[in-house]
């Protein structure tokens, strides 16, 4: 898997880079320190995970602007967010404007390898306190659990079997980010049917839009791609 | 008092004594006019006219040459530096002097009544004049000097002459000399106070910039702390996420080395320094006055709900019983992000004071409020020490001062949020009985309306929507469908169930506005169950002028959204738009 790091801050770079190779889960990992950087290595190679700081200083493109850019160049890529600031409302953005997960720069190593696990093997991580609880009316139940870390997320297939593959492409495409005519180009079909397949794939999951089937996703563990 | 003077301050006056004759000038004018006249008349009968209309001109030519000079020449406008222009004020006013002076040529010809007269006239014109120069000497004296003198020396002159009484016309001229130097005492001490009442402006004036230079050094240093505060929020806290990673990195490599132990503390002090840090920044950001308020529509019970979940881990390992009591749905008009601060800090702080028993968070109406309570069973908080608990680095059960536990900014960063956000926070607490911490925040609208959360992005200008509306009064459907068309969708029609059932088969909406109640006692809720078992999960949304709490509850518990009449373009979009969420704009875009 080929990821490419996105953060003014060249230290954070290199910490995070240092981690993604000890898990192993990277063949090779690039970074960058702006959005210009950024765009010009996505233009010009494949990345499987671009991980996005979503603040990149002052003056700079970033944030939700930044990851309909890295969408649209690079459709294939999983855009991960990485913020200080992990509010319900930035989670929201960033999964609204295309991101296949959001990683909190806390600063907790076991969060961070657990975030970073999940996500370079393609699953959606999201911090637990923006995840939805299909009743909120309930006392509380036990906290989700994010996915064991152990075997890895598991696969849309196994955890919906009555998804075709064909709608469990489209929705793939979907939630990281890509347009309906994106998608019906990427498959070779029209955008009627690819409205048709989410329309489907959205009423398997019991979800109304693409941001609540990121949030499913992530709430069962599941990996995208 | 003049000689030991600020020069700045003596300029001062003198600028503001020229300024002064400007506002004066016309009212001398007429007093000079006056007084001339009187003067000719005086002496007509014994002078030849021509000479009294040739003074009485060269005093007009003379006047209006003063006036031109004091309005134009001795003003600031004028451009000339200021001695040139007292020099000007001199001038002008010598001529006026030497000019009334020159009366006294027809004195010796007047008797004694008018002599006595024509005294009194030039004697009020150079007192006056005092007023008119705020005494100042170089414009003062050359005025009253040519008439005192003159006159002095008329008087000593006709005792010479035809007097009758020699010795009471030289007494006169005596007491004239007597009373010029009193005017000049009289002139001084005017200009004294003048320059006095300057000094004090001035002083006013250079107390006035020193207030405002430093009105703008605190402005430049509020700016110079907010832009501290922006690249400390951004650039300081990365080193700390960095060494976070690499603590990572060491616990992936030394998996099972005694080095596990360090790097599971160091990862713990990280975790510390970075919460402290935060805590510093947002105080200060408070105190900078840089922190916004966006509010916006929030429903309470899942917002809570997310909030106590947060807190759960570290509850269960405690074993704490962590409750939630909302069972109302109330939403309020707040900025969901600093609220959440402010319960997580109230949460944070109650399970880590709390060593048995639980923390329980209510939900409740008050009138017209929400009302959150955060209650544990904690040692509780003295009453005497119920208002130092929101001061900064105060903590109670923490006599050691471990600073593990924080630095005790928690409740101070509560309590400047709540100021901020307008809530009423108050605590409630006895020593061994747990302490409760009250928010009370205005209720938005009605319960369960319409808009219980509107979405965080502007909304898109138009919604692309096939939209089923199905009520029983055609004047209603109509006027839903003109606003559906209003906001970009189409629409499709029903009257009741049998008909929206039809319209379905042959066009698929994408979603369902149901009016709760139909004709023949038909309710929306059944039909939209109706709906949903041809369109599984069709988005769908209650419509109801009035309804009843058993009504509302029934809505609710079908998980519908009730939509109140009247219905707005506004108030659609944003219900459609929070119907169908993503999809809405993923049709805008086909």
């Amino acid at each position: 898997m080929r990821a490419l790091i996105v953060d003014d801050h060249s230290m954070f770079c290199d910490g995070l880079k240092l981690l993604l190779q000890t898990l192993g889960a990277a063949s090779e990992v690039a970074t960058c320190t702006n959005s210009e950087q950024a765009l010009e290595q996505v233009q010009a190679l494949h990345w499987d995970l671009v991980l996005l700081d979503w603040n990149l200083g002052e003056g700079s493109v970033g944030g939700a602007q930044l990851i309909g850019q890295i969408v649209a160049l690079q459709p294939d890529s999983r855009v991960v967010v990485i913020s200080a600031d992990a509010s319900t409302q930035r989670v929201h953005a960033a999964v609204e404007a295309g991101a296949v997960g959001f990683v909190p720069k806390e600063a907790s190593a076991d969060l961070l390898i657990d975030a970073i696990r999940i996500t370079s093997h393609g699953g959606i991580y999201l911090p637990t306190s923006v995840l939805d609880r299909p009743d909120h009316r309930s006392t509380p139940q036990p906290i989700v659990q994010m996915s064991d870390p152990g075997p890895g997320p598991a696969s849309i297939q196994e955890a919906y079997p009555r998804l075709t593959p064909r709608q469990i492409d489209v929705l793939v495409c979907a939630v990281r980010g890509q347009s309906n005519k994106l998608i019906a180009r990427a498959l070779g079909i029209s955008d009627g049917t690819v409205k048709q397949h989410l329309n489907a794939v959205y009423r398997e999951l019991g979800v109304n839009s693409r941001t609540e089937a990121v949030y499913r996703l992530a709430h069962q563990g599941l990996k995208v791609f | 008092m003049t000689t030991a003077l600020d020069p700045a301050i003596r300029a001062d006056a003198e600028e503001a004594m020229l300024h002064l004759r400007v506002g004066t000038s016309t009212r001398v004018l007429v007093g000079v006019c006056g007084a001339g006249a009187v003067v000719m008349a005086l002496a007509w009968s014994h002078t030849t006219w021509p000479a009294l209309v040739v003074w009485y001109g060269v005093m007009l030519l003379s006047q209006a040459a003063r006036i031109w000079s004091e309005v134009h020449a001795a003003q600031r406008s004028s451009g000339r530096p200021l001695k040139q222009r007292l020099n000007w004020a001199g001038w002008s006013a010598l001529m006026s002097g030497l000019v009334q002076a020159a009366s006294l040529a027809f004195f010796p010809s007047e008797d004694g009544f008018e002599q006595a007269l024509h005294t009194l006239i030039l004697l009020v014109m150079s007192t006056g004049a005092v007023v008119y120069t705020a005494g100042h000497p170089r414009t003062y004296y050359p005025y009253m000097a040519p008439i005192l003198l003159s006159l002095t020396l008329a008087w000593w002159t006709v005792s010479d002459a035809a007097s009758e009484r020699p010795e009471l016309a030289l007494g006169f001229g005596a007491l004239l000399v007597v009373y010029a130097i009193n005017l000049l005492g009289y002139a001084r001490d005017t200009w004294a106070m003048f320059v006095n009442a300057a000094a004090m402006r001035h002083h006013e004036a250079m107390q006035n910039q020193r207030l405002a230079a430093a009105v703008k050094a605190a402005e430049a240093a509020s700016h110079a702390k907010t832009r501290f505060l922006a690249a400390a929020s951004h650039d300081l806290r990365q080193p700390i996420h960095t060494i976070a990673l690499l603590a990572g990195v060491l616990k992936l490599r030394h998996r099972n080395d005694a080095s596990t132990e360090a790097v599971t503390l160091l990862d713990s002090v990280v975790q510390s320094l970075s919460h402290q840090l935060d805590d510093l920044l947002d105080i200060s950001k408070l105190d900078a006055g840089v922190v916004k308020v966006a509010a916006q529509p929030l429903s309470l019970p899942r917002f809570l709900h997310r909030r106590l979940d947060e807190v759960s881990n570290e509850a269960r390992a405690k074993g704490l019983a962590l409750q939630l009591r909302a069972d109302q749905e109330l939403s309020v008009f707040t900025d969901p992000n600093l609220l959440e601060r402010v319960l997580r800090n109230l949460l944070d702080n109650a399970v880590k004071f709390t060593a048995q028993g639980g923390v329980t968070l209510t939900l409740q109406q008050e009138g017209e409020q929400a009302l959150i309570k955060v209650s544990d069973t904690g040692n509780g908080i003295p009453p005497e020490q119920q208002r130092e608990v929101f001061q900064e680095f105060v903590q109670l059960h923490n006599p050691e001062r471990d600073r593990s536990m924080g630095m005790g900014l928690g409740l101070s960063i509560v309590d400047r949020l709540c100021r901020l956000l307008e809530i009423d926070l108050q605590l409630h607490s006895q020593p061994g009985q747990g302490a409760t911490f009250a928010l009370r925040l205005p209720l938005l609208v009605r319960s369960s309306s319409a808009v219980q959360q509107a979405p965080t992005q502007p909304l898109p200008p138009t919604l692309d929507l096939d939209v089923l509306v199905v009520d029983d009064e055609i004047m209603v459907r109509q006027a839903t469908a003109w606003l559906l068309s209003e906001i970009g969708c189409r629409c499709q029609v029903a009257e009741d169930r049998a008909s929206a059932l039809d319209a379905v088969r042959t066009r698929r909406p994408d979603v369902a506005l149901v009016d709760y109640r139909l004709r023949g006692g038909d309710d929306g809720i059944a039909v939209v169950q109706a709906l949903r078992e041809q369109i599984p999960g069709l988005p769908a949304a209650i419509v109801s002028g009035d309804i009843g709490p058993e009504q509302l509850q029934a809505v609710e518990s079908a998980g519908l959204r009730l939509l109140h009449k009247p219905l707005s373009p506004r108030l659609l979009q944003t219900e459609l738009h929070l119907a169908m969420g993503q999809r809405a704009d993923t049709h805008e875009s086909t």
